[in-house]
């Protein structure tokens, strides 16, 4: 029936290394919806041909600069740049593996009306993520990937990336 | 024992001669790069490569702080073995070369990482195929010395995220449930 219904768009966002591995193992999430994908480094863009399911709707490949939560001026930087993405791409959902470019994609997605998911990375066994724990109250999908710790942090357990 | 075909924990080591040490670009993990770099200094026979972001160079290894998504893929690929701290990236990037993993998790108590809990992802991979984790520096030297077999496979997993994962995610995607 998913030709009666309008394609969602969706706006997936990580930091690099570990997070943007997860965030490729969901692609067959988004079968059927149109990506746009923001990262951290251009020479991700290569990734995106690699893999099956979930790879052929890719409408877009942005990225922005990383920071952490100790880099003032670059979470700054990184805050105004994802909010002029989020405002051009008008994503139907956002979905996030982390970190702080994740963050502000989900805050901003909010605040123009997208669903919003996170999926914490399976690196955080013990803690929520500090990007995690801040975005809580804007993900209608708030995941973990361990079960342990979904149930001590409230997260939804669905499984993991690998 | 050295020399260009010398032997490596008692095995002729013909066409295995490059390690890859990565400790991730984010944190120092000197206890791992100085139990690398002493292995290394005993085998001048096998070339290893190292990314060790910030932490202070090493003598009988070629180090790069940082090295590009290309370049890091391109010298997995060309490894016999991957040494690294127990980052996820790490785990994948080995299923993806099929090449074996030797992991050792950054501790708290060392001041390595904000906790401990690179100890619990080893955990989690660690009883796979292809991947192996020591927990001290002192046994380093003797896990590359096992691992040098130069044919050994890497962790395998699905293509994919866990179905019910991505079932869970897909249900946010298409409000309507039409998915």
């Amino acid at each position: 029936m998913q030709s009666l219904v309008p394609v969602p768009k969706v706006l997936a966002v990580s930091s690099g290394g570990g997070h943007w591995a997860e965030l490729l193992r969901l692609r067959p999430a988004f079968e059927g919806a149109d990506v746009v994908y923001v990262v951290t480094q251009a020479a991700y863009r290569g990734d995106l041909a690699r893999g099956g399911r979930g790879t052929r709707r890719v409408k877009g490949f942005m990225t922005v600069p990383d920071a952490n939560k100790d880099q003032k001026l670059l979470l700054l930087l990184l805050a105004l740049k994802m909010a002029f993405v989020v405002i051009r791409v008008r994503p139907d959902v956002v979905l996030s593996t982390g970190a702080a470019p994740g963050y502000f994609a989900i805050r901003f997605g909010k605040w123009l009306g997208a669903r919003t998911v996170w999926v914490d990375s399976i690196a955080n066994a013990e803690d929520i993520s500090a990007a995690g724990m801040l975005v809580r109250p804007h993900a209608d999908l708030w995941l973990s990937q361990w079960p342990g710790l979904s149930e001590r942090s409230g997260a939804v357990y669905a499984g993991a990336v690998m | 024992m050295a020399g260009p075909f010398g032997t490596v924990g008692g095995r002729l080591c013909g066409g295995c001669h490059v390690i890859f040490l990565t400790v991730g670009t984010q944190l120092p993990f000197p206890r791992l790069v100085q139990a690398v770099d002493d292995w290394a200094g005993r085998h001048p026979e096998v070339e290893v490569v190292a990314q060790s972001g910030h932490g202070p160079k090493a003598k009988n290894m070629t180090c790069h702080r940082f090295l590009s998504p290309e370049a890091f893929r391109e010298t997995c690929m060309r490894a016999d073995l991957i040494v690294s701290h127990a980052g996820t990236g790490t785990f994948l990037m080995a299923h993806q070369v099929d090449k074996p993993v030797l992991v050792m998790p950054r501790r708290a108590a060392f001041g390595e990482h904000r906790n401990d809990h690179q100890s619990a992802t080893a955990a989690h991979f660690g009883g796979r195929r292809g991947v192996h984790v020591v927990h001290d520096a002192e046994d380093v030297g003797t896990a590359i010395d096992g691992l040098m077999t130069g044919n050994a496979h890497g962790p395998r997993f699905a293509e994919h995220a866990d179905e019910r994962l991505i079932a869970a995610i897909r249900h946010v995607v298409f409000a309507d449930g039409s998915a």
